[in-house]
């Protein structure tokens, strides 16, 4: 790093060789001594060094911390302002600017705090009279510390009173009860006013956690039957047929853009008809390129040997011929050389790839796949849907049992309370009472039985 | 247009009239602030006092009172402060003014050489002399103000200071303290002066490696948002150079007026530091990661 210096030392970068110890020469503007510094508005003056809280500085102290404004107010207009005053005067305007600034962050803070402090007083004075006196007191910078003091002055009361209800009840005495009383009173009051906002997580995770929880209805039942109905009633889009392709579509579009914009004149209805025949006239050359692996074997063999032979204008005729064939012919060509091939003993039949048909393309077989994918998804769903009705429908008997179970049981509660006021008025207990009771009792294990006796359902059940 | 001598300095003086007429204003502002001062002042003791305190309803009373003092007060002080932002704003742009001046005079050739000591001074005067920026209430600082950051598709004008990472050597690349000639649109780069004329080169640099100086200060008491934290590893201008380096907010400005301290990265000390070093706020920058470093 060091070096780096060094080096532009060299190069003559280090500007000032002659001041070693960092203090440029200048006279006038020496760096970093403050013009007019001032810490708040500290009086210099005759008699008090006391800080005022407002930021300011006092005209008495003008010549101390203003030098250069005050000497450039106390001139007449006459004598202008000199270039070279420019620099001291822009500090001390700054200065002045700074502190302005300062004093309305403080006027408006303490606004603001007379006006939060009225607005508690309002509501202390409805709840619980005067009982507490806010300290007006209030000193710059800081409202926020202010603040937090007069929580913490707050909070104080509080802590002790709440330290006497624990006294109070521990100890037994009855001496403090109506103090207590009170200023239970006033804790509630503090309290209210410093409260944390209301937490209703518990309710929002229950709530969130209800539909899971909730016993199922018909309505549940009803809805699953509608999907179930639903999926298995819905087929599978057909698959439309082999529409033309998309470079021919294009080539439309293109031939009918250089058409229009050849003669802007013609209706733009008329052009597609026009531009698709003169391409297919166009690509008619082209077409014997769509043809089988074999026939482009075959023609690639025969033009190869035909041009050893040098026989130029045979391959032209062929060619001609070639072109001249539509696709269909291709595909019938194709399938005879491959027969004939096969027949020859040349080429192997499990070796050649099954023929295919035009429409059979990459595409189809993608949408064929993603065709059974979803079938099999559908009959998954639907076994699902079934299952899960069925687990309902058990669910539903379960739940009817259950209702009856907690109808015995309230019945046996009754029967036991009635059993207990007779044992102690000391009356005789009834034969019919006793009927009933055993009556209420036995339904009760018949009920529990059955459904101890259902298969689990819910998450428990696998 | 081009500006003449005769038409700038007839400018200047315009605005040193009035700025004279402003600092009599501002003499006057001041005095019917202290007065409200002084009242607020003592509303305050007798607020305070402890004989007041006990009734409530005319310790309220007084409350009421001492808030029409404050509003009183602070109306003053909005005047006060509009007058010295019109004040400011005249030297200011006498500033501009004279800057316009001195590019001109670039341009048509006739440049001042100045020596180091005088390029030294400089430097420091213009970094003392940049505008300050004291943000009205819940006012954030502007683009290129202490450490904000300029806006993206900011463009230096040109005379605007900017550090410039410049190859000095086969391996070596500085970042210098330099001016802006132009901008050049097309290639997104700009044509850059070195502030030491004693190195006559002038430099073509792409963008990133091209970091415009503050344009203004900020006030430490009222945007201390606006200055580098404590910690921060900034580029500062090395004293009595005209090259940044790496360096460690050491301790922020007091004042507006105040410079950083920063220690640089220098690996000859023990712990790898300088000794505290003041650098004016214009002369500290953000540190352009992965590029400043020249190893």
């Amino acid at each position: 790093m060091l070096g780096k210096r060094m080096h532009h030392n060299t190069k003559g970068r280090l500007a000032s060789k002659g001041h070693d110890n960092g203090k440029p020469s200048s006279p006038g503007l020496s760096p970093y001594n403050k013009p007019a510094k001032i810490p708040g508005a500290v009086s210099v003056g005759k008699t008090k060094v006391e800080v005022c809280p407002i930021p300011y500085i006092k005209i008495q102290d003008n010549a101390v911390h203003l030098p250069r404004f005050t000497a450039i107010a106390a001139r007449s207009a006459d004598e202008p302002i000199g270039m070279d005053e420019l620099d001291s005067l822009q500090l001390e305007l700054e200065s002045l600017l700074g502190n302005t600034a300062l004093r309305i962050r403080y006027y408006q803070a303490e606004i603001e705090s007379i006006d939060t402090n009225e607005s508690k007083r309002e509501k202390k004075g409805k709840a619980a009279g005067k009982q507490l006196q806010y300290p007006v007191k209030r000193k710059f910078p800081d409202d926020k510390l202010v603040k937090t003091k007069d929580y913490t002055k707050l909070s104080n009361q509080p802590k002790m009173s709440k330290f006497k209800v624990a006294n109070a009840s521990t100890g037994g005495s009855h001496n403090y009860s109506n103090d207590v009383v009170n200023s239970d009173n006033s804790v509630k009051l503090e309290l209210s006013q410093f409260a944390l906002p209301k937490n209703n997580i518990p309710y929002k995770f229950w709530n969130s956690v209800d539909p899971y929880c909730a016993p199922v209805t018909l309505d549940d039942i009803k809805f699953l039957e509608s999907l179930l109905a639903q999926s298995s009633n819905t087929t599978l889009p057909p698959i439309p047929p082999l529409g033309r392709h998309y470079s021919e579509v294009w080539a439309d579009e293109h031939l009918a853009e250089d058409q229009n914009a050849s003669n802007p004149n013609k209706q733009k209805s008329s052009m597609s008809p026009d531009a698709s025949s003169i391409r297919k006239k166009l690509e008619k050359s082209n077409e014997n390129m769509i043809t089988g692996p074999l026939t482009q074997r075959l023609v690639s063999a025969l033009m190869e040997e035909n041009l050893m032979n040098y026989e130029v204008p045979d391959v032209k005729v062929k060619q001609t011929t070639n072109t001249k064939s539509s696709y269909k012919n291709s595909l019938t060509l194709e399938k005879c050389l491959r027969k004939e091939l096969v027949e020859q003993g040349i080429l192997d039949p499990e070796d050649l790839p099954p023929l295919t048909n035009p429409a059979d393309d990459e595409i189809l077989a993608e949408i064929k796949k993603c065709q059974t994918e979803l079938t099999a998804v559908k009959k998954d769903n639907c076994r699902n849907l079934k299952h899960l009705i069925g687990l309902c429908k058990q669910e539903m008997i379960r739940l009817n049992l259950k209702k009856q179970l907690d109808q015995v049981d309230m019945e046996c509660i009754d029967i036991y309370k009635k059993m207990v006021a007779a044992k102690q008025k000391k009356r005789p207990i009834t034969k019919k009472e006793k009927e009933d009771a055993w009556r209420a009792i036995n339904e009760q294990i018949r009920l529990n039985k059955e459904i101890n006796a259902l298969p689990l359902t819910g998450p428990n059940s696998i | 247009m081009p500006l003449t001598a005769d038409v700038a300095a007839q400018q200047v003086q315009e605005r040193l009239r009035s700025l004279h007429r402003l600092i009599y204003d501002i003499e006057a502002e001041r005095a019917r602030n202290e007065q409200c001062i002084d009242s607020i002042l003592r509303a305050e003791k007798a607020v305070e006092s402890p004989s007041s305190s006990e009734d409530s309803s005319s310790s309220s009373q007084q409350q009421m009172q001492l808030k029409n003092l404050y509003k009183a007060g602070l109306t003053a002080a909005e005047q006060e402060e509009s007058l010295l932002r019109k004040a400011l704003s005249r030297i200011y742009e006498i500033r501009s003014i004279k800057n316009e001046r001195r590019i001109q005079a670039r341009y048509a050739g006739n440049k001042e050489t100045i020596g180091c000591g005088a390029l030294m001074k400089m430097l420091l005067s213009a970094a003392q002399t940049l505008p300050l920026h004291v943000g009205r209430v819940g006012e954030r600082a502007p683009p290129l103000c202490g450490a904000v950051p300029p806006d993206p598709g900011h463009v230096a004008k040109a005379g605007d200071a900017v550090a410039a990472l410049v190859r000095v050597s086969e391996k070596e690349e500085n970042w210098i303290l330099a001016e802006v000639v132009s901008w050049l649109p097309a290639q997104g780069k700009y044509e850059v002066d070195d502030i030491d004329e004693e190195q006559k080169n002038r430099h073509v640099l792409s963008k990133r490696r091209v970091v415009p100086l503050p344009l203004m200060r900020a006030d430490p008491r009222v945007d201390e948002h606006a200055l580098f934290p404590k910690g921060a590893v900034v580029m500062a201008l090395y004293p009595q150079t005209t090259c940044f380096y790496r360096a460690v907010v050491n301790r922020l400005p007091a004042t507006a007026a105040d410079p950083y301290e920063v220690l640089f990265e220098d690996s000859s000390y023990a712990d790898g530091y300088s000794p505290p070093e003041r650098v004016a706020q214009r002369y500290v920058i953000a540190i352009k990661e992965g590029k400043g470093r020249a190893t």
